[in-house]
């Protein structure tokens, strides 16, 4: 039990998390950088301490730093957020083994989560499916491969076990290309992820990214708390998340949460957890299990009236989930748009001082955002600003709120994805639901060609 | 960072040009030259350099390098390290910042006197907090 809390992030999150924490009543420690000084959840904490300068690597993602900055302040918890240490398994390690608690599951379900091939066979004894392909690394042999993906059928992708989040896989169409796939892939996993091993699956051409959201306590309570649909992305980074994924039936998602909460009691899972599908022709795919809050929570939060922090933290307390799956209603639409400071055009980031910074209001409009006018948005990390959320009856009233919504908020000083945003929920494609994830690429290479600036 | 070489050619240079100081800022340092001329000579017969830290009259902070308690005197000793007014050389433990069972000394980056104290003994200082105020 802990009646204190170190925040080991920054940003939007570092707020999220403090506001969880406060309506808990639990003291508030903030970690920040040099560069995050100045931030106002920083001045709203109980204590704040510099850990270090800018670089992530010297400050946030250093697990020395924070357990050092945990021993001086008195910390009793370490809330991870996402991205940074939330799922390195030794960090989470060291926390526990310094008499701490840390806010998220064991190291041993970070670990097996991290490498995706022990994932996908634990995922695949607990019934969830998975993409075709071994559930186990590749051997050396040329010959064996080529019988693997022969039998998968083309086109396949190599994928690094140690990789994930896009990061670390490569597309095979055809035979003759498969061995080169195989030997850049391995050396670039051993580099990246030190770790070589590789595996090969199926590749889906067309395939949408849905996700369950899932809640364990310590007890043996593990629920599924609906689904997201995240397609919307650039580069492998979501840009727009919505709950429930339009058009699916509500019974195969049912199924598909039964396998994952099932997928959870195996491993002894706790705390809060995502599992990411592929979605293709009415079949659900698991790619892989993220250990950690993350950044779409909120769509989720809105269509089921529950504080997901505050469920994170409760449980890692000790505390029982007082609900049963049967008493989770889901209700409406949930909208998220992502506005990060770069270029609406080219992407680029665009660090620098917010010299006006209007918010939208109104009935089912949530920002989550640490910015206020002044806030000097700094070059050394994710260009995340805020997030708008949104909740309407319907899909459709959902989309209206957000568009009213992205037409108020004014940002001066400094660029930001809003233009992109608006694009977005004007287009018939996305308005009609359920695009796969390269129709965003796709939009922005049309526009490339049409000439657009 | 500039060479010897260079700061003698300046020197030579500001000789020529009968001036007394000159103040260049560059992206990673800053120098200040100073010519000291014998008292009531217009020439400068033996001109000397003075190189000194840009802006702040010489005057230099120290700061904790991670998060911890600042202690100003070793656990086994009264006596603090050093007191406002002593004179320190470059290298001399000046305090202590604690994390649970570690004690990082913090050392005087160079000889001079302790101006001021700037941390309390017990606080909690972290990366960049401000120690002591060397002249």
């Amino acid at each position: 039990m802990f009646d204190n809390v170190l925040i080991a992030n920054r940003g939007e999150i570092a707020l999220r998390i403090q506001r969880a924490c406060r309506a808990l009543g639990l003291k508030t420690i903030v970690a920040h950088s040099e560069a995050d000084r100045d931030a106002r959840y920083v001045a709203l904490a109980d204590q704040a301490v510099c850990i270090g300068p800018a670089a992530a690597r010297l400050s946030y993602l250093s697990p020395a730093v924070l357990l050092l900055t945990a021993e001086a302040t008195g910390a009793q918890a370490i809330h991870p957020g996402y991205g940074f240490l939330s799922e390195n398994a030794a960090f989470a390690e060291q926390v526990e083994a310094a008499g701490l608690s840390f806010i998220g599951p064991t190291a041993a379900s970070i670990r097996i989560m991290g490498d995706k091939v022990a994932a996908k066979r634990a995922m695949r004894e607990a019934g969830v499916p998975c993409v075709p392909g071994p559930d186990s690394a590749l051997p050396d042999n040329a010959g064996e491969i080529a019988a693997i993906a022969a039998e998968i059928g083309y086109p396949v992708i190599v994928k690094a076990a140690g990789g994930g989040g896009g990061r670390g896989m490569r597309v095979v169409r055809a035979p003759g290309e498969l061995a080169e796939a195989i030997a850049v892939t391995r050396e670039e996993a051993q580099r990246a992820f030190a770790n070589p091993e590789i595996y090969i699956e199926k590749f889906l051409q067309h395939p949408r990214h849905v996700e369950i959201q899932v809640l364990c306590d310590r007890h043996g309570t593990a629920l599924w708390l609906g689904d997201r649909d995240c397609s919307l992305q650039r580069r492998n980074q979501k840009v727009v998340e919505e709950a429930p994924a339009p058009g699916i039936a509500r019974d195969l998602i049912a199924r598909i949460g039964e396998a994952c909460v099932e997928a959870c009691r195996r491993i002894g899972y706790r705390g809060v957890g995502t599992f990411e599908f592929l979605y293709e022709e009415e079949a659900f795919y698991f790619i892989e299990m993220n250990t950690r809050l993350q950044v779409e929570h909120p769509v989720t939060e809105v269509t089921s009236g529950l504080d997901l922090v505050c469920e994170q933290i409760r449980v890692a307390r000790g505390e029982r989930l007082a609900l049963t799956q049967s008493e989770i209603k889901l209700s409406g639409h949930a909208i998220e748009c992502r506005i990060n400071a770069e270029d609406p055009e080219s992407f680029s980031a665009s660090p620098g001082r917010v010299t006006r910074w209007d918010l939208p209001g109104g009935i089912g409009v949530r920002i989550d955002t640490h910015v206020v006018a002044g806030y000097v948005v700094p070059p050394h990390y994710d260009s995340l600003i805020a997030k708008l959320i949104v909740h309407g009856a319907t899909r459709e009233e959902a989309l209206i709120r957000a568009r009213i919504a992205l037409s108020e908020m004014r940002v001066e000083g400094i660029s930001t994805n809003i233009p992109l945003h608006r694009e977005i929920l004007e287009d018939a494609d996305f308005v009609a639901g359920g695009v796969d994830i390269h129709f965003l690429e796709k939009r922005l290479a049309q526009r490339r060609r049409a000439g657009r600036p | 960072m500039m060479e010897i070489a260079e700061i003698e050619q300046l020197v030579r240079w500001l000789e020529e040009a009968d001036l007394d100081s000159i103040e260049i800022d560059g992206p990673s340092h800053g120098l200040r030259l100073r010519l000291q001329r014998e008292a009531g000579s217009a020439a400068a017969d033996e001109p000397s350099a003075v190189l000194e830290p840009p802006q702040d009259d010489a005057a230099e902070i120290v700061t904790a390098r991670g998060p911890g308690q600042f202690q100003d005197r070793h656990p086994a000793r009264e006596k603090p390290f050093v007191r406002a007014g002593d004179s320190v050389r470059s290298g001399d433990i000046l305090a202590l910042v604690r994390t649970g069972p570690v004690y990082a000394p913090v050392t005087a980056p160079r000889d001079g006197r302790v101006e001021q104290i700037l941390a309390t003994a017990g606080d909690l200082v972290g990366f960049g907090s401000p120690l002591f105020r060397i002249r």
